[in-house]
Order: C-alpha cells, then sequence, then structure tokens
C-alpha cells in the first residue's frame, strides 16, 4: 500500500478546510481527521462550561428505521424503552449482543409513528448497520445516512441564544431529549436538545449540502456571545468530568450495561430484548467487575489502560483518564473487580511502573451549574 | 514563533543554554505549542546520570505524554520545582522560568551536535512542507 491509499481512508469533514483556516491541530479519530484543538483543550472545555462552544461532530453515524414495525424492532433491538417514546422524543440506550454485551451506545430519535433517527458512534457505524439489517425483519426499512448528513453539537449555558438567533424560539424552547425539524435554506434540519458535555445544549442534524450556510450561520449567531469552535480534546475532558461513557474505551462488545453504570438504561420490564436473558442472570448473581471513577491522590496522570491494583494485587484497568480541568484534579474511569468497587476505597495505578495513590469516588465528577 | 539565538537547538525540540559550568534545559515554543496545555511534568533526580538523546523526564499535557530527551550527556544538577506546582509555565515562558532542568556535562564537545537557531528553524520548515 502507498501513502497515497492510507491517506484515502482516513475521512475528512466537509467543512475540514474551515477548520484547517481556524487553526485547527488535527488528531485521527475513529477513521476521520478531526480538530483536536483550536486554541487550547482547557481554555475550549472553560468556554463550553461556562459560555458556549460549537462542535463539528459529523463523524457520527446516522440511520433511518423506518416501516409499520420500527418501533417494535428498536425496542427489541436495544435495552431501553423505545415503546415508550412519543414523537419528537429521543431516548439513549445501549445495544446488545446475546452475551449482553454492548455492540454501541447510540440515541432513538422518534420522527414519527413509524419513522425514526439512530445516531450511533463514528467508530461502529460498519458493525452497527450490518448487526441491525441482519436483525431487522421483513417490512422494516435500515438506511445508512452517515455518508450525506452532518451534525453541529452547541453546547454550553449560553446555547439556547445561539439557538434562538438562528432557528427561532420554539427550537430554543424544547426541552431535553427532545426533537424540532426546522426550515434552513429550503430544507430541513433537526434541532435536537441533546449533547455529550454535562451542560445544556443542541444538536442539529443537517444534510451535508447546507454544512457550509448552517456553519456559518451558527458562528455569526455566536460571535456577539464569544462562542469558540471546540475539538475532539476538550470533547473527551467535558463528557468524562460528567462521566458520560466513551464505546470502545469505557465499554465494549464484552461489557455489560450492569457493569458498567448503565442500569438505568435498561428496562427488565419489557418481554425481551436481544441480551435480556443474559442480563437477567447477571442481574441475579450481581456483577464480576465494576466501572468506577477515581481521582488520583498521587500527582501522577492515569491514562487508558494502565493497571489498577490493590494492595500490590492487579484488581483492573483504567479505561478513560484525564486531567479534568473544571476539578483541577486528575481524575479516571476503571473497571475493576467488584469487590473493591467502593467509594472512598484506596486504589493504586500503575504509572510507568511505579504504584501511585488514587481514591474511589462518586461520579459524576462533575454536575451542571457545580 | 520565537527561537533565541543564544540557545542550541535538538531535533527532539529541547533547547540548552549554557550559564558557566552547566546546561540549563527547556523545550521551545514550537513543543509547547505542540503540546498544548502542560499538566504534569516528571523531573529527573538531582544527581541522576543523564546520555545524550535519551529520554530522562516526562511531561504530560491534557491529552497524552511525552518524552524529553537530554541535549547533552552529564549529571542533573538543578531541576526547576516550580513546574511540579504550575506545569503550564512551560506552555507560558518556554525559554524562561518555564526551564526543566541543569546539566553539568561530561563532555561540553557534545555540545556540537547541536543546531543553531537557523538549523533548527530550517528543520522545522522542512517538516511542514
Amino acid at each position: 500500500m502507498t501513502m497515497a491509499d492510507l491517506k484515502s481512508e482516513v475521512k475528512r469533514l466537509p467543512l475540514h478546510r474551515f477548520y484547517e483556516q481556524a487553526g485547527a491541530r488535527f488528531i485521527q479519530f475513529a477513521g476521520w481527521e478531526v480538530p483536536v484543538y483550536f486554541t487550547s483543550i482547557i481554555d475550549e472545555h472553560d468556554a463550553v462550561r461556562k459560555n458556549v462552544g460549537l462542535f463539528d461532530i459529523s463523524h457520527m453515524g446516522e440511520f433511518r428505521v423506518r416501516g409499520k414495525e420500527a418501533r417494535k424492532f428498536l425496542d427489541w433491538l436495544v435495552t431501553n424503552k423505545v415503546s415508550k417514546l412519543t414523537p419528537l422524543k429521543a431516548v439513549y440506550s445501549p445495544m446488545l449482543n446475546e452475551q449482553a454485551g454492548i455492540i454501541d451506545d447510540l440515541i432513538v430519535y422518534e420522527i414519527s409513528e413509524e419513522h425514526f433517527l439512530v445516531i450511533v458512534n463514528a467508530g461502529n457505524v460498519a458493525v452497527d448497520f450490518a448487526w441491525m439489517k441482519s436483525k431487522a425483519p421483513a417490512g422494516v426499512e435500515v438506511i445508512n445516512l452517515s455518508p450525506e448528513r452532518g451534525i453541529q453539537a452547541v453546547q454550553g449555558p449560553n446555547s439556547s441564544k445561539v439557538i434562538e438567533k438562528v432557528f427561532g424560539t420554539k427550537a430554543a424552547g424544547i426541552s431535553s431529549f427532545t426533537i424540532l425539524p426546522v426550515p434552513f435554506e429550503g430544507r430541513e434540519v433537526i434541532v435536537s436538545r441533546t449533547g455529550y458535555t454535562g451542560e445544556d445544549g443542541f444538536e442539529i442534524f443537517y444534510d451535508c449540502g447546507i454544512a457550509e450556510p448552517l456553519y456559518l450561520a451558527l458562528k455569526k449567531a455566536g460571535e456577539s456571545l464569544g462562542m469558540k469552535p471546540i475539538g475532539f480534546g476538550a470533547r473527551d475532558t467535558l463528557r468524562l468530568e460528567a462521566r458520560l461513557l466513551l464505546h470502545g474505551h469505557d465499554m465494549n462488545a464484552t461489557i455489560t450495561p450492569l457493569e458498567c453504570g448503565l442500569t438505568w438504561t435498561i428496562d427488565f420490564e419489557k418481554k425481551d430484548f436481544i441480551g435480556k436473558a443474559r442480563l437477567d442472570r447477571e442481574k441475579q448473581s450481581g456483577v464480576v467487575r465494576k466501572l468506577v471513577g477515581f481521582e488520583m491522590v498521587d500527582r501522577g496522570l492515569a491514562r487508558e489502560h494502565y493497571k489498577v491494583c490493590s494492595k500490590g494485587k492487579e484488581i483492573g484497568e483504567v479505561t478513560s483518564g484525564s486531567f479534568a480541568p473544571s476539578l483541577k484534579k486528575n481524575i479516571g474511569l476503571a473497571l475493576i473487580q467488584s469487590d473493591f468497587a467502593k467509594e472512598g476505597n484506596e486504589i493504586e495505578i500503575m504509572i510507568r511502573d511505579q504504584a501511585q495513590k488514587a481514591k474511589i469516588v462518586k461520579t459524576p465528577f462533575y454536575k451542571k451549574g457545580q | 514563533m520565537n527561537f533565541p539565538s543564544n540557545l542550541k537547538y535538538t531535533k527532539s525540540h529541547e533547547w540548552g543554554r549554557q550559564d558557566g559550568a552547566k546546561i540549563v534545559v527547556g523545550i521551545t515554543e514550537y513543543a509547547q505549542h505542540e503540546l498544548s496545555d502542560v499538566v504534569y511534568v516528571e523531573l529527573p533526580k538531582i544527581g541522576q546520570e543523564v546520555k545524550q538523546g535519551v529520554a530522562c523526564c516526562i511531561v504530560e499535557s491534557v491529552k497524552a505524554a511525552f518524552d524529553i530527551y537530554a541535549p547533552i550527556s552529564g549529571k542533573i544538577v538543578e531541576i526547576n520545582k516550580k513546574l511540579e506546582s504550575d506545569p503550564a509555565l512551560i506552555n507560558r515562558d518556554p525559554y524562561g522560568d518555564g526551564w526543566f532542568f541543569a546539566i553539568t556535562p561530561s563532555n561540553v564537545n557534545e555540545l556540537n551536535n547541536l543546531m543553531p537557531a537557523a538549523g533548527y528553524e530550517e528543520m522545522l520548515a522542512q517538516g511542514a512542507k
């Protein structure tokens, strides 16, 4: 393979050149070349916590699920209550395999009675699509819209002011996990009050054909407020402080939602969903491993895959770790043996062959308005 | 970007400044910008022997950890303790208060392996192409 071939496999955001012009530094994430920061991760993090920031998250996947049996299918496909959705409402849910491992975590949006949108993680688009196609009954259509759809996220306490300027008061006033289709440049875009930062915020789903005018309109609306462009570095620190899990890191196809603290997303009352038999058994027997939040007591920074020990004995592994800009502490998530997963417990993180003290703390590390 | 002409530079973006018998070491403005927010520094120990081109110190940004290589062989005689409580000094003042450590060199001639400012700038310009 030549270098040129290698390069062509990394996808670029439709608005890549705008971010280049804005001085972004890029990294590769889930097969995409995305901005990691524009000015500084910490400055961008603070902008979202205190004011408002704009993120391009068009790397994420988007599927359309349609048909008479679409609701029934989705309700069986994922763990949360799709059956209780009403038009223009959304629900977060893991999607499990038969062993109750998390194939992906996603959000299901109800457009109308027989029409749903599903937003999935960029790195899982192919796997999710194949899984959903293989499970969908005749008459339920699953379409991968990802290549022609984009998403901009406006996040932070002042996000509704930006939305109001571009889409009007009705869109700015929708409640959490609600969507509103609105016209823009002769097309329909969907405004959703969702996010991945632990702050109030919106996500806008649109056809890539209007990516540029939409971006410019949002940018202009945010100008007087001092809205900042935000890279993936701050996206990661924001979500970690709010204990929002990242698939492929804090959870994966071998970790169950009971292990990683997503019990609230499981509707055990449902007659059936994929992975339910296994989860029912695990609920009875209790989990062997548990995802916990910790903060460093010693000075070091914990990073993904670092070993976690208790009195010298290995008990698990770090799944995410970073400096937390809002807390000015070094924090992380770790999947450890559940016997040790008690708040206040002291653990050791193995950092470059040295045991550094940390303690298990309550999560989320950060709560809105803190 | 600023690359003072009284400093000598490594390919791995450290600088060294002769100060009497010792060489004071830090990282360049280019390096601090690449790292972005530095949040942690693990300094070498005083008395530690270091070798030119070998990692002897770690800096971590929000995103990841990076090695800092000794620009010259010798013994660590001073460390900048201030970096432990305020690692962002490296971002704010990479050639001043953001210095890392000082070495008494075992062979001053090794300085000839380092680049002058113009050479370092040329290397960066080549890399950017």
